[in-house]
Order: structure tokens, then C-alpha cells, then sequence
């Protein structure tokens, strides 16, 4: 190895220094290719030939290979005396540029090598055309499409022209398919043949010529409307038009298209002028257009065959009006208004096929006569009306007048309001997102005429948006032709048609096309239980649904839940969500869905409860009811069981000198009552007539005997159940004992009475248990705290009274008597 | 038929007055004649008229010496109105004769509407303007510069054949396209003319392709101009020669536009109709 790259150095400083010394060198190895440029995929062949006078020259020992950029390729060697011959063939060349070189392995080096290009002749240049600009700068542009095939070789595009008096050659730049000739080159009326040649080192293709007229192949600037006008006669209107730009242009060189259009935007048939055959061109008599018609007219121009110039903007024009001629259609929907002696009819009409309004401003008059001026039921220039009529009146006219005059009349047969129908079923689906396909079933009658299809949109009022078709009897289906919106409802109905009138109709609703509701219903939460809840909304406006809702679909999730789904129907508006984690938050939206598509509304989140109310509320109940039976049970068995045990002894404390009856002793009701006021309870009342002598005696009596008291004195208040009392007390009932200084029935003494307390011990009984009522309360004036005798009080706040005069109402009993007083006054 | 014949050639000889006749009515004196009715008659044709002949049936006065021309005018005037040509009928109904002679018409418009821009391109003496009234003043300088007159054109008649038409045509725009091209270097702005001796080109190819029709044998391109020099020693000397040459190519195409019309044969059709 190491000789090797002695000898190599040795080598390069022998080379080294034969240029040094001028020494004229041949080339240590030649590189030959078949050919540098080669179609791709075609073989290859290269020899490569190392001289006997190269430095690197080893004879047999020589070791030759080939790189094809980077690749070893196999080649084979010769040798001979003088030279050392390698040969490589590439059968397919799929490079579309590669570096074939000649390598000396022995000494590592490079010899030689050639750069062979591949890649494909070019493709005949396709749609070659030419279109002239006339302003200045005239010129001519060409241009064409190189084909699809890539060369992968620089390929030239040169464009040639001949004319009668000269050839010219145009070099294309590099990459740009196109060439403008200018116009010293040009002739602008004389015939030029035009073709494109494309060429590159695998060979050329030229493209098949073009003849064209420079001028010809110029599309002019859109021509100018200067006026038009009215002709004399009706149906008539002239137009005078100029071009703008290339006025220079003989105007019998010149082709002419008008576009006529309706006011209703009906086009007429586009005409063409050949201004060549034409006197004058430039004014244009557009006829047999249908009178006080306003029109809107546009024209274009080429000249000879070129292009067409984009249309002109367009000017208007009116014809002459007549009077409307010809007749409408008509559909009289009538119904009782009082039956039966007036109609309510609304009539609507349409143009008939041959009718012409023949002017701009129409009206109708709708009329009893035929001579529209007499009995006018109804003047409009809308094409319904609605207007009462006399029952009697059989036939009603329509007439159409303009400023030219008036239409002839069409009668229409007014017929009283049929109430049969044969009309099964009405469907009504969209054809060609344009029109609808209206399909009904009908029942046999003879009496049946044929049937009106009306369409009306849902979404406006107006019935100037109604519109009918009679169809024949025998036909079942029709397609609506309209400016049908989409997203729109629309009412269709159809009526049959009797020989005396038009029956009830059958309606049916019908989208040309339908996309998702434009909002969705907000949710609202109605209720919400432990582990469900109630959602409602509210149904979107008909504008805002754009086609049939299908269902309201409810998606919720609650936390770490997995998305569930439920579904109502188009026609509910609530919803409830079970099986609902209690106590947990939920998310939930809704998406509501037309046939065309839906739309998610916003989302809300709620709630469950900790404990159903419901559910608690209903266990409390009936833990409510079960006590309550319990303890009417028991009180029921309890009295039994106190009549058994106990005699029924009436209740002092619930006793009252007004409410004297037994059934005072029931009385629950509590003792402040302010509708009976100062009420006074007692049990038990007498009435002894005691001389005054005997009143010390009775004092005395009453002082000394207080241990036999039960057929004397009665309790006046309170219970024995008070606290205070019965902790005192319990076992006690406390008694009172008046005694006055004067009889009964005689005056007011001047004394006051003297009044005794006692107590029995006399067990009251159970039921007097019911009510505890309160201190008794003097309405009339305060009380003292001593007041309270037998009852409880509570809310009373005692003030300080001097007056002793009040002593007769510290005591209800006295009070009482006191009634009893006045009562016997 | 008097007055028809007085407007006739007041027509005629208005429009040749800077025609093809240029120079020579410039410097002619005895072309004198002017209008009375109608626009003011040239002031300085009337300042050089010798004598007056009014015309019977017209208020129109014009010299003796004008008689010449006024004749030619009057007969170039009825010939343009349809009056009978002895080769006219036999050519004018050839459609490709009719087509060429539209394209020529074209043409013709648009070299005449050229010239009023091509003028204000490359002449900015004001005093030259291309319809003034003062360009009489100019004849001799145009006889100095050297810028021959146009080929005389005339209505068809026996004398006055269509070839002999054509071929004045085309060696009129010879003329013009070499009198351009002679300028054209000196020119400061040069877009416009040079456009305009494409035009003149075109309409020569036009000119000579009916020609061939017309004589089918011995038509070749025209020549250049023989002997044409034109001596322009100063930009002013540039400025008349251009201005001149503008001038009296209008009034040559002007001439030619009434020949090429002369030679159309109506549309059977009155007017366009939808």
C-alpha cells in the first residue's frame, strides 16, 4: 500500500512538473458516451480508454471501474499494448441528469467522465391562440399549452408567423408559454398563419397553424347604448349604440347580439345582426315586443367571427301601452259571512296564458256588471280581493285597466261554500331544490270538476303571496314552479273542484330544503328530585326552525359520567332525566335537529338533590297520618276507658255564663279571642239571696268550712294543670265565693262584695287537660299582675293601675256577675 | 339640381383643400374660391383672389382660375353620390373586393384619427396646429423642406380609372410612410408616427390587394419614393416638415375615404331589425 501511494506521488510530481515545464500533456483517459443527451429509459453506452502515456497506466493490473454519480456500475475492461479500454452499457438510463465517470481503483482517482442528460422530445404544443389588443400598444398575444408530458430537458418555444409579405420567428423566454407580437409585425387585416414550434436536444414538435386576421381575433371593448326610444307604433323601441373605443372599425365589418329582457326578467331569444347585410347598424328597431312593456336591452360586437366583447350595460325602454287584452284565472274561495244572505269572497286571480297587460300601472276592478264603472265590488292592484256579497249574486266580473284602457271582462261563477271534500291525502315533496311535487289521493265523484292546488308561504300574511293551479280531474299530481325559498314553510293545499263549487281542502306543509334551526330552546329546570330532574322549554318560532323539527335530543353528563343521551319528541316541550347520581353535578344541552341538518343550544348544569323531597315528603306524611291514627286510637280508647274508670264531671275552668250549653265543655278554641271580648269561663253559677244578717255568718261560714265546698262554689278560671299551680297545688281545684251586701235583683251596692277562695280536692277530669286557658284578660282596662288567678300568662305586660274601682274586673267571676247584673237590668 | 350641384362642390373642394392638392392650392393663387354660406370663408384665400364667378343657383363665388378645380370637385362630388362608372360594376359586386375595401376603410378612419394625436406627439410649435388657417403661410417653406405633393385622387371616370384610383392610392401612401420614415429620426417623440406608418403600411397592403383584383398581372409592392430628400437643417425646419407631412396626409386620407366610399356597394337592408 505504501508503494502504491509512492508510486502515485511520484506520479502527480511527474505530472506536476510536465506542466510546470510546458510539457504538452495528453489527457490520461477519454471518456466517450454513446450520447450526452438520452431519451429517459433508453441504454447507454460509454467507453472509457487509458492511454499507455498516462501516468496511472498499469497495464492488465489496472483496475477501471465506473460511477454513475456515486453507484458503481459494472463495465468490462480491454487491454492491449498501448491502451487499457473499459466499456460500460447501462441498458435503461432512468437518470434525468447524471455524472457517468472512469475510475482507477488502483490508485483512487478519477480520469474521466461525461454528463449524460435524459428525459423526452417534446410534446406537440396543444391550444395555441391568439387574441389582438387594439388599444395602444396594438399587439398580438399568443399563447399555448406545452402538453402535460415534462421533458426534463430545456426545451425553446419559438412562435412563428407568416403573412403574405413576411416570415417572423419569436424566441420564447425561458418557461413562459405565451408571446406578443408587436405591431410592427402585424397586418392588421391580412391573414396571419401561426404555429409554435418547440424543440430540445431529443427533437421538436411544431403545432398545427392558426390562421387569423388580427383585427378579427380582437375582442372589443363592450359597446356603448347611446338612446333608445319609442317607436310610433306600439310594440317598438329603437336603439342607437356606438363603440367606444375602436370606433374606427367599419361598422359592416361588425357582428351585432341584442339581449331583450322583460320587466318581469324574461329574456327574450338573443338576436344576432350581421351589420354587413345592414345599412345602418348602428340603429337597431327592436319589434313585436309586447306594449308598455318596459324592456332592458344590451348588445355585444365582434368584429367578423372574433370573440365576443362582453355585453353592454344595459339601457331601458318602454313601449307604447294599449288597453290589457285577454283573461284571467281565477280561484273564488267563498264562505258563509251570515248565512244565508251573505258571502265572504276572496278572490284570487292570475294572467291567463294570452293575457297582456299591455301597460305598466295596472289595476282591477272587480264588478256585479259587466261595465266595470257599475256595481265595483272591489278596485285593487293587487291580484286578490276580499269583499262580502249578497247571496243572490250568481256571477262577478274582473276587469284589467291600464292607462290605455280596459280589458275585456272574466266572469266568475260565484257558487254558495261547498262542505264536502274528496280529497284523501295531499304529499308534497321538493323536486330539483326548485320546485315541489304535489301528489293528493282523491274519493270518486261525479260531481267533480277538476281540483286547485294553492301554495301560500307560511311566513308571510300577505295573501298577495297566494298562488293557485286548476288542474283537470283526471290528474293527481303537479309540480310547482315558484320563487319557492329554501328553509321557508310553505301551506299547500288542495280543493276539489264540483260542479257548484270548490269543496274543503286538504293542506299540507312543505319545506323546498331544510338546514339546521337557527336557535335552539333554552332549557329550563322544572323540578329536581335525588336522582332525577325535570327539564321544559319552549318550542322556537316557526321562522326560526328552517324545517321539520324531528326531535329535541338532551345530552348530559354528570362528573366522571360517561355522556348520555335522551331524546322527546318534535310535539313535547319537557323531559325528565333519570338515574341521576344524587347530590352531583350535571351538564346538559340540547341539540335540536331538522331534517337538514342541527344545532346545539347552550349548556346548563344543575344539581340533584341531597334527599327527595318528594319522597321524604310522602314518608313524613304517612308518618304523619300512622301518629295521627295512633293517637285518635288511643284518645278513642282513652275516653273509653276514663267513662269506664271516671264519671263525666264538668269542667269548671271551661265553663262560660254565655256559652252555658254541654257542648262549651268541647270548646278548643284558645282563650284570646278578641271577636268575644272579656270572655268569661265558669263552670258552675249560683245564686243565693242572704240577708244581711247572715252575711257575717256566711263569711264565716265560708272561712271555717273550706273543706266542704263542692256543691257551693264553682271554678272560675284556669286550670289545675297551670305549672305553677299544680306544682303548688295538684291535687287541689281552686273555688270562689261571692257574697253581696245586697240582693241579686237590687241595685249595685255600695259596698263592694266580699268574695271567698277555695280549693277541692276533687280530681278534675282528663279532658279539661285539652285547653289551658289563659289569664283572663280585661279588655277594658290593664290588670295587675295579681289578675292572673288560674291561668297562664304569657305575653300580657302588667301596668300599674291606682284605681280601686278596677278591683270588680280583677276577677272574672265578678265580672260575670256583673254581666249577669246588666243582663237582669 | 343647382343648389345640389353647389353644395357639391363646396363639399369637394373644402375637403380638398389641404388634400392632395396641397401645395399646389398653397401656391397657386388662382384656387381663390371660398364660401360664402357656411363656416368664414379662408382669409387667406381670399385675400389672394383675383376675380369672382358665382355660380348660377348657388351664393357661392368663385375665380376663374378656380374653375379647374372646381370642376374636378363638382365631378368627384357626383361620382361619390352612385353615379354609373364605366369598371365599378364589374368590381364593386366581388365580396372579397367589397370586404377588402372595409378593412380599408378602417383603416383610412384610423389613420385619420391618428393624426390629430400623432400631431400633438411631436409638434410642439404652437403656431403649427393641424386645421389652422394660417398653414398657407407655410408653402414655402414646404417647397424648401422638399415635400413633394400626394398623387392627385379623383372619382372614377374614363380618364380616371379605378387602377389608375388604386395606384394613386398606393403611391400616395408610399409617399406618406417615406416622408414619416425621413422625419422619424429627428422626431423627439416618435410612438405615435411610428404607428401611424404601421397604418399606412397596412392600408397599402389593403390598397395593393385590390389592386390585384383589379389588374390581376404586374402588381407588385410599391417602391420606395424616388428622390426623396428632405432638407431639414433645424428642429424648427423638423417641426414644419413633420407638421406639413401630418397635414397633407390628412387631407390624402381624407380623399382617399371619399374614394374608398365611392366604391361600397349598399346593404340591401334599410336598417337593423330584432
Amino acid at each position: 500500500m505504501i508503494v502504491t501511494w509512492m508510486l502515485l506521488i511520484a506520479m502527480l510530481v511527474a505530472l506536476v512538473n510536465g506542466a510546470w515545464n510546458g510539457d504538452n500533456l495528453n489527457r490520461c483517459a477519454d471518456v466517450q458516451s454513446s450520447s450526452p443527451v438520452v431519451p429517459l429509459g433508453s441504454p447507454v453506452n460509454a467507453t472509457c480508454v487509458v492511454d499507455k502515456g498516462c501516468p496511472l497506466f498499469l497495464g492488465q493490473a489496472v483496475q477501471l471501474e465506473w460511477l454513475l454519480d456515486s453507484e458503481v456500475i459494472p463495465g468490462s475492461t480491454e487491454f492491449n499494448k498501448n491502451e487499457t479500454k473499459s466499456t460500460v452499457a447501462i441498458s435503461s438510463f432512468n437518470h434525468t441528469k447524471a455524472v457517468l465517470t472512469c475510475y482507477i481503483k488502483n490508485f483512487d482517482q478519477i480520469v474521466g467522465g461525461v454528463q449524460i442528460h435524459a428525459g423526452y422530445p417534446p410534446e406537440v404544443p396543444q391550444n395555441l391562440s391568439c387574441q389582438a389588443n387594439l388599444t395602444r400598444p396594438i399587439s398580438l398575444t399568443c399563447s399555448w399549452d406545452p402538453g402535460e408530458l415534462q421533458t426534463y430537458l430545456h426545451t425553446s418555444y419559438s412562435l412563428h408567423s407568416k403573412t403574405r409579405e413576411s416570415n417572423y420567428t419569436y424566441e420564447a423566454p425561458a418557461g413562459v408559454h405565451r408571446y406578443t407580437i408587436p405591431r410592427s409585425d402585424l397586418s392588421l387585416f391580412s391573414d396571419m398563419n401561426i404555429y409554435v414550434k418547440a424543440v430540445n436536444e431529443l427533437g421538436q414538435a411544431i403545432s398545427t397553424a392558426i390562421t387569423l386576421e388580427p383585427v378579427s381575433s380582437a375582442k372589443l371593448d363592450p359597446p356603448k347604448i347611446e338612446w333608445i326610444t319609442v317607436c310610433k307604433k306600439p310594440g317598438c323601441l329603437q336603439l342607437k349604440w356606438i363603440l367606444i373605443q375602436n370606433s374606427w372599425i367599419h361598422i359592416r365589418s361588425l357582428n351585432l347580439e341584442v339581449l331583450v329582457k322583460a320587466a318581469d326578467s324574461s329574456n327574450l331569444p338573443i338576436k344576432q345582426i350581421d351589420c354587413n347585410k345592414t345599412k345602418n347598424c348602428d340603429v337597431v328597431t327592436l319589434r313585436s315586443l309586447l306594449h308598455g312593456t318596459q324592456y332592458w336591452v344590451q348588445i355585444r360586437v365582434r368584429v367578423k367571427k372574433g370573440p365576443w366583447s362582453e355585453w353592454s350595460s344595459s339601457q331601458t325602454g318602454v313601449t307604447l301601452e294599449s288597453a290589457p287584452t285577454g283573461r284571467f284565472d281565477t280561484l273564488a274561495n267563498v264562505s258563509w259571512y251570515r248565512k244565508p244572505t251573505q258571502l265572504n269572497i276572496s278572490l284570487f286571480w292570475k294572467p291567463s296564458k294570452q293575457f297582456n297587460a299591455n301597460g305598466q300601472n295596472i289595476s282591477y276592478i272587480i264588478s256585479r256588471s259587466h261595465k266595470p264603472q257599475l256595481g265595483i265590488l272591489c278596485s285593487t292592484s293587487w291580484k286578490y280581493c276580499t269583499f262580502p256579497l249578497s247571496s243572490r249574486v250568481k256571477k262577478v266580473y274582473l276587469t284589467a285597466v291600464n292607462r290605455a284602457g280596459k280589458s275585456p271582462p272574466t266572469v266568475i261563477h260565484i257558487y254558495p261554500p261547498q262542505d264536502q271534500t274528496t280529497i284523501q291525502d295531499v304529499t308534497a315533496v321538493p323536486l330539483d331544490n326548485q320546485s315541489f311535487l304535489v301528489h293528493w289521493t282523491h274519493l270518486v265523484s261525479t260531481d267533480l270538476t277538476g281540483f286547485v292546488v294553492e301554495w301560500r308561504p307560511m311566513l308571510k300574511e300577505n295573501l298577495s303571496h297566494v298562488h293557485f293551479e286548476k288542474v283537470d280531474k283526471n290528474q293527481t299530481k303537479l309540480i310547482l314552479a315558484g320563487n319557492f325559498e329554501p328553509y321557508k314553510p310553505y301551506r299547500i293545499s288542495v280543493y276539489p273542484r264540483y260542479k257548484h263549487g270548490i269543496g274543503l281542502s286538504h293542506s299540507v306543509m312543505a319545506y323546498l330544503r331544510q338546514k339546521a334551526p337557527s336557535t335552539v330552546p333554552e332549557i329550563k329546570i322544572k323540578n329536581t328530585w335525588m336522582s332525577s330532574v325535570e327539564l321544559t322549554w319552549e318550542k322556537i318560532p316557526l321562522d326560526q326552525q328552517n324545517g321539520f323539527i324531528q326531535h329535541y335530543t338532551i345530552f348530559y353528563w354528570g362528573e366522571k359520567e360517561a355522556l348520555k343521551v335522551q331524546t322527546a319528541d318534535s310535539k313535547t316541550t319537557e323531559i325528565i332525566l333519570k338515574n341521576l347520581k344524587p347530590e352531583s353535578l350535571y351538564t346538559a344541552f340540547m341539540m335540536l335537529g331538522t331534517f337538514g341538518g342541527s344545532l346545539n343550544g347552550s349548556t346548563i348544569t344543575f344539581k340533584t338533590d341531597h334527599f327527595d323531597m318528594m319522597i321524604t315528603g310522602s314518608g313524613v306524611g304517612v308518618l304523619l297520618i300512622i301518629i295521627i291514627a295512633f293517637l285518635a286510637f288511643f284518645s278513642i280508647q282513652k275516653s273509653r276507658i276514663k267513662v269506664r274508670l271516671w264519671p263525666d264531671v264538668p269542667d269548671p275552668a271551661n265553663s262560660s255564663i254565655k256559652r252555658w250549653p254541654p257542648e262549651s265543655t268541647q270548646y278548643t278554641r284558645g282563650s284570646w279571642n278578641n271577636d268575644e271580648p272579656n270572655p268569661k269561663y265558669l263552670s258552675h253559677l249560683s245564686f243565693l239571696d242572704l240577708t244581711t244578717k247572715l252575711s257575717k255568718e256566711e263569711d264565716d261560714l265560708w272561712f271555717n268550712s273550706t273543706e266542704d265546698t263542692s256543691d257551693l262554689g264553682e271554678s272560675l278560671c284556669g286550670s289545675p294543670l297551670i305549672p305553677e299551680y299544680t306544682a303548688s297545688n295538684s291535687s287541689s281545684v281552686p273555688y270562689a265565693t261571692v257574697i253581696f251586701s245586697a240582693p241579686c235583683n237590687s241595685p249595685a251596692p255600695e259596698e263592694p262584695p266580699a268574695y271567698l277562695r277555695s280549693e277541692s280536692t276533687q280530681p278534675l277530669l282528663e279532658r279539661e287537660e285539652s285547653f289551658s286557658p289563659q289569664c283572663y284578660q280585661n279588655v277594658v282596662s290593664g290588670v295587675k299582675s295579681e289578675q292572673c288567678f288560674f291561668g297562664q300568662f304569657q305575653d300580657y305586660i302588667p301596668e300599674t293601675v291606682d284605681d280601686p274601682a278596677i278591683a270588680w274586673d280583677d276577677f272574672p267571676f265578678l265580672s260575670a256577675l256583673s254581666m249577669y247584673d246588666n243582663e237582669s237590668d | 339640381m343647382l343648389e345640389y350641384m353647389c353644395s357639391n362642390v363646396q363639399t369637394a373642394l373644402t375637403t380638398l383643400r389641404l388634400g392632395s392638392r396641397f401645395t399646389s392650392i398653397l401656391n397657386d393663387s388662382s384656387v381663390g374660391f371660398y364660401a360664402r354660406r357656411g363656416n368664414t370663408p379662408d382669409p387667406a384665400v381670399r385675400k389672394r383672389s383675383a376675380g369672382f364667378v358665382l355660380l348660377p343657383g348657388c351664393r357661392q363665388v368663385l375665380t376663374v382660375s378656380d374653375l379647374p378645380v372646381a370642376v374636378f370637385a363638382f365631378s368627384m362630388a357626383t361620382t361619390t353620390r352612385g353615379a354609373p362608372i364605366p369598371e365599378k360594376s364589374a368590381l364593386v359586386g366581388n365580396p372579397q373586393f367589397q370586404e377588402i375595401l372595409k378593412d380599408s376603410s378602417s383603416l383610412t378612419h384610423k389613420i385619420l384619427q391618428s393624426i390629430p394625436g400623432a400631431h400633438r406627439s411631436c409638434v410642439n410649435v404652437e403656431t403649427l396646429r393641424l386645421n389652422s388657417s394660417e398653414n398657407y403661410k407655410l408653402v414655402t417653406l414646404a417647397s424648401t423642406i422638399g415635400i413633394p405633393s400626394a398623387p392627385a385622387l379623383s372619382a372614377l371616370s374614363d380618364n380616371f380609372t379605378l387602377n389608375t384610383m388604386l395606384r394613386h392610392m398606393l403611391e400616395g401612401l408610399q409617399l406618406h410612410k417615406d416622408l414619416l420614415n425621413h422625419v422619424l429620426p429627428r422626431l423627439e417623440v416618435k410612438d405615435m408616427v411610428i404607428d401611424l406608418t404601421h397604418d399606412l403600411n397596412d392600408l397599402s397592403v389593403q390598397v395593393l390587394k385590390m389592386l390585384k383584383l383589379a389588374q390581376r398581372e404586374g402588381v407588385s409592392k410599391p417602391n420606395p419614393t424616388l428622390g426623396l430628400a428632405l432638407d431639414l437643417r433645424g428642429s424648427y425646419e423638423v417641426q414644419v416638415a413633420i407638421h406639413l407631412i401630418l397635414v397633407q396626409l390628412q387631407g390624402f386620407e381624407q380623399d382617399m375615404d371619399r374614394c374608398l366610399r365611392s366604391l361600397e356597394q349598399n346593404p340591401l337592408e334599410e336598417e337593423a331589425e330584432y
